[in-house]
């Protein structure tokens, strides 16, 4: 539990790391309809080829991106393994009693495999190049429309912004906590279900205690650096879009493009 | 022997670019009846050393004994050691939870076997030996107490288990003056007549000085003195990077030495001022 | 001297659940500009009313708090209060907003609807007042707790206040992040006249402070020099407090017939030892 990679912040000087936080958003946003619509093999060609080039130009440390993948690498493999036992469509491979693999398990596995490893890897990219601060910036900025109906997107960006940065602290909690319990002899790994929920009381109660007090000293701090003074506040950091952004947007809008129109566009080149 | 550790090194994330080492190569034994001072500055391994000795970490190189527990065991009675060693964290009035104080206290006695009278007579002896009035205390919630009322409940619930080593991590931090000066006299008053054995960890050198009679310590990792305090503190050397600063009244007797006046090695003040009378009474 | 805050008469009377009054009664209380003054009690002696009071998070019941000539009790004034005084409180982690060091210097200029351009250049500018420039663009979790203080004491001077208030901002550091943040308080109080108000429980702190005020159950009943301060054995002890560890071998020695002033340094000791 100490070592959360995914979703941390990693300073670097590249152009990923410049880009405007909303053509970030608005990236990762088609890059995950992207991968949604990938449906031949062939039509991930470009949405792996370009994951490549942005996770080569971000200069974040390939172990870096394969750490976040870790964290979900269970999730493929278990997703993986269900599909290649229980699609019993297409020509069989191989067969055991009822476990059987079909050569579209298969395609269909790997396919389902590549789609999570994409998704992961390519939104931890976001997380890697951009401060939690200027993503919430981002989506403020994104959603600002909504102020007209009264919708209070500043709130709810620094909410967000908090809550990212509560996260390792509480998780750091939890650990003491439980250590702390476990040398009073509280046991969490035995016992039915109803009686592992109950042995986690114990961790839960003084978890929350301690965020509402957290919570409490948070808001008394806001207050004493004038949280609310004004409602023009001002930001330390312009979001202003540069050439390169639009140059991003245009990437983006070429990849979905690749991504729908890849099959008959080979048909269209090599078909003939 | 309580505790035998002999070349105990912990590395955190190992084998990553997060890679940390927080021990290394750590030998020692303490034998009951000890009270036993752990210093260091933040980062030193001091807490990861402290939770081996409970089994919370598990031993990835060297070995750690406490009793006849053998830590290295495949499968170590984890269960009879935390009962023999009763592990008291930083902040523990944070670990609070029940509904009363006296369901809290009896927490600990419950997970170990105790039978819920058993727990119950263990739990009011020691919220009455860490100074709370049992009848006003144990049907309110521990989080309607003060501050100082909630450490001693926190301690009282490890206390109900009686175990035979206690192990504190900085159990004054965070304290007023007069609350410190208490914390520090109940756990004298718990080592004299209930605990055999207590290792406390301790950013305050005044503390460790005054109430300890031996001291481990810790610098990046390594073990580098385990003396008397006397014997610590007379060798200022022992200080240089470790980022600790020695006792006020050594200081002041350092001072005095370069002045010409020999007052020793006092830890406490009234040492000190006994040492300067002496040395003036000898000057005459 | 010129005065920056006025209390006059206040008192504050509340009871929390746990029956214990936290609140002050009838304080007379005047902070000078370019002061360095620290403030003693027992926990619950009515320390951190006294902090809130100072900033206007809290009006006091009767009496009147007046900072810079602004009424606390007059809310227009609140955050015009609140920017002139700075509170950094105890636990590092509890107060900052935002994950990276710079964002979070920002936080309380961009509440202010200050100019971008102004908000560059006092985060810069704090930034190498309490000498972390080169972390500005690190995660605020890895810091040591000694940085943390130090850049929660930055987010508060980026507003630019005239005093800056430790709420007991030393209590859950280590020899090492104390002695950082104690450093960085003497240093603007001296290089940049900054007025600072030391909320702490450690005496050895406090001894070469302008003015010590002690509170005990709400009331002031100590407010002069450290050396006046601790010479008044019976209102220190009465008061939960302890002597700097050479005032008390200084007391030990008069105890016992040594013709020892009263001293507050340990060189102040060794020298009047030799004087004897």
């Amino acid at each position: 539990m100490r070592d959360v990679a995914f979703g941390q912040y990693y300073p670097a000087n590249s152009v990923l790391h410049k880009l405007d936080p909303r053509v970030k958003l608005i990236f990762v946003i088609l890059f995950v309809v992207g991968v949604f619509l990938t449906k031949s093999l062939l039509s991930y060609l470009p949405v792996v080829v370009f994951l490549a080039i942005a996770i080569a130009t971000s200069k974040i440390p390939f172990s870096k991106v394969l750490k976040s993948i870790k964290g979900i690498f269970f999730i493929i493999i278990f997703t993986g393994i269900m599909n290649v036992f229980f699609n019993k469509s297409g020509n069989t491979l191989w067969s055991w009693r009822f476990l059987v693999i079909t050569d579209e398990g298969l395609l269909l596995a790997s396919k389902l495999a590549l789609k999570l490893l994409l998704l992961v890897s390519g939104t931890s990219l976001l997380t890697f190049t951009t401060t939690p601060m200027s993503i919430t910036d981002g989506m403020e900025n994104l959603l600002s429309p909504l102020k007209l109906i009264k919708v209070p997107v500043h709130d709810i960006a620094i909410t967000m912004s908090i809550a990212l940065r509560f996260i390792p602290i509480l998780i750091e909690e939890i650990d003491k906590i439980i250590m702390a319990q476990k040398a009073r002899g509280a046991n969490f790994d035995t016992g039915n279900l109803i009686k592992r929920i109950k042995a986690l009381l114990p961790v839960l109660i003084p978890l929350f205690v301690s965020a509402f007090r957290r919570a409490d000293d948070l808001a008394a701090a806001m207050d004493a650096r004038c949280y609310n003074a004004t409602p023009h506040r001002t930001k330390l950091k312009e979001l202003k879009l540069h050439i390169r952004d639009f140059i991003a947007l245009f990437l983006a809008a070429l990849l979905i493009t690749f991504v729908v129109r890849i099959d008959s566009m080979i048909w269209i080149i090599f078909g003939i | 022997m309580s505790i035998v550790v002999s070349d105990l090194s912990f590395t955190y994330a190992p084998k990553t670019s997060f890679a940390k080492v927080a021990i290394q190569n750590v030998s020692f034994e303490i034998t009951e009846g000890e009270t036993v001072g752990i210093i260091g500055s933040t980062g030193s391994g001091k807490s990861t050393l402290i939770q081996h000795l409970n089994g919370l970490i598990r031993i990835t190189s060297g070995s750690v004994k406490v009793y006849d527990i053998d830590l290295t065991a495949k499968r170590p009675d984890l269960k009879r050691l935390r009962r023999s060693v009763g592990m008291l964290f930083q902040y523990p009035e944070y670990q609070l939870f029940a509904d009363t104080v006296l369901q809290d206290v009896c927490f600990g006695p419950l997970n170990f076997g105790a039978t819920l009278s058993d727990a119950k007579i263990a739990a009011e002896e020691s919220i009455r030996l860490v100074g709370l009035d049992f009848d006003e205390v144990k049907n309110r919630s521990p989080f309607e107490l003060s501050g100082g009322q909630r450490r001693r409940a926190a301690i009282a619930g490890v206390l109900a288990c009686r175990p035979k080593i206690l192990v504190l991590d900085e159990p004054t931090a965070g304290l007023d003056p007069a609350g410190k000066r208490e914390m520090l006299n109940l756990i004298a008053q718990i080592k004299g007549n209930y605990i055999k054995t207590v290792i406390m960890i301790s950013h305050n050198m005044d503390e460790i000085a005054e109430y300890t009679q031996r001291v481990l310590v810790m610098n990046n990792g390594r073990l580098i003195r385990d003396c008397t305090p006397v014997e610590l503190f007379a060798d200022s050397s022992a200080f240089t990077d470790t980022g600790l600063e020695p006792p006020h009244c050594v200081k002041i007797s350092n001072m005095l030495r370069e002045r010409g006046i020999e007052t020793g090695t006092p830890l406490t003040t009234t040492e000190l001022a006994n040492a300067i009378i002496n040395a003036k009474e000898g000057l005459k | 001297m010129d005065t920056i805050i006025q209390i006059k008469d206040a008192s504050v009377n509340y009871q929390s659940d746990d029956q214990i009054v936290r609140g002050v009664s009838a304080i007379n209380l005047d902070i000078h500009r370019g002061e360095f003054v620290a403030i003693l009690g027992r926990n619950g002696s009515g320390k951190s009313t006294l902090a809130k009071l100072l900033n206007a998070s809290l009006v006091p019941d009767t009496g009147e708090v007046i900072v810079d000539g602004m009424l606390t009790s007059n809310e227009d004034h609140s955050f015009n209060i609140r920017s002139k005084v700075g509170l950094v409180f105890q636990n590092p982690d509890n107060q900052m907003v935002a994950t990276i060091i710079e964002d979070d210097l920002a936080f309380g200029p961009e509440n202010l609807g200050i100019e971008r351009d102004e908000i560059r250049k006092r985060v810069d500018w704090v930034l190498s007042v309490v000498g972390m420039t080169e972390h500005r663009l690190r995660t605020t979790q890895k810091l040591s707790g000694g940085q943390k203080q130090r850049v929660a004491i930055a987010a508060v001077l980026a507003m630019s206040p005239e005093v800056l208030i430790l709420d007991e901002a030393t209590a859950m550091l280590d020899p090492r992040g104390r002695a950082e943040v104690m450093d960085t308080a003497r240093k603007l109080n001296k290089e940049k006249k900054m007025t600072v108000i030391l909320i702490t429980h450690y005496m050895d702190e406090t001894v070469d402070v302008d003015r010590i005020v002690v509170l005990n159950n709400g009331s002031i009943v100590a407010n002069d020099t450290p050396l006046n301060v601790f010479k008044e054995t019976a209102i220190i002890k009465s008061a939960g407090l302890e002597f700097p560890h050479a005032t008390e071998v200084a007391l030990k020695l008069n105890e016992a017939g040594l013709n020892v002033p009263i001293v507050l340094t340990d060189i102040e000791l060794a020298e009047a030892v030799c004087q004897l």
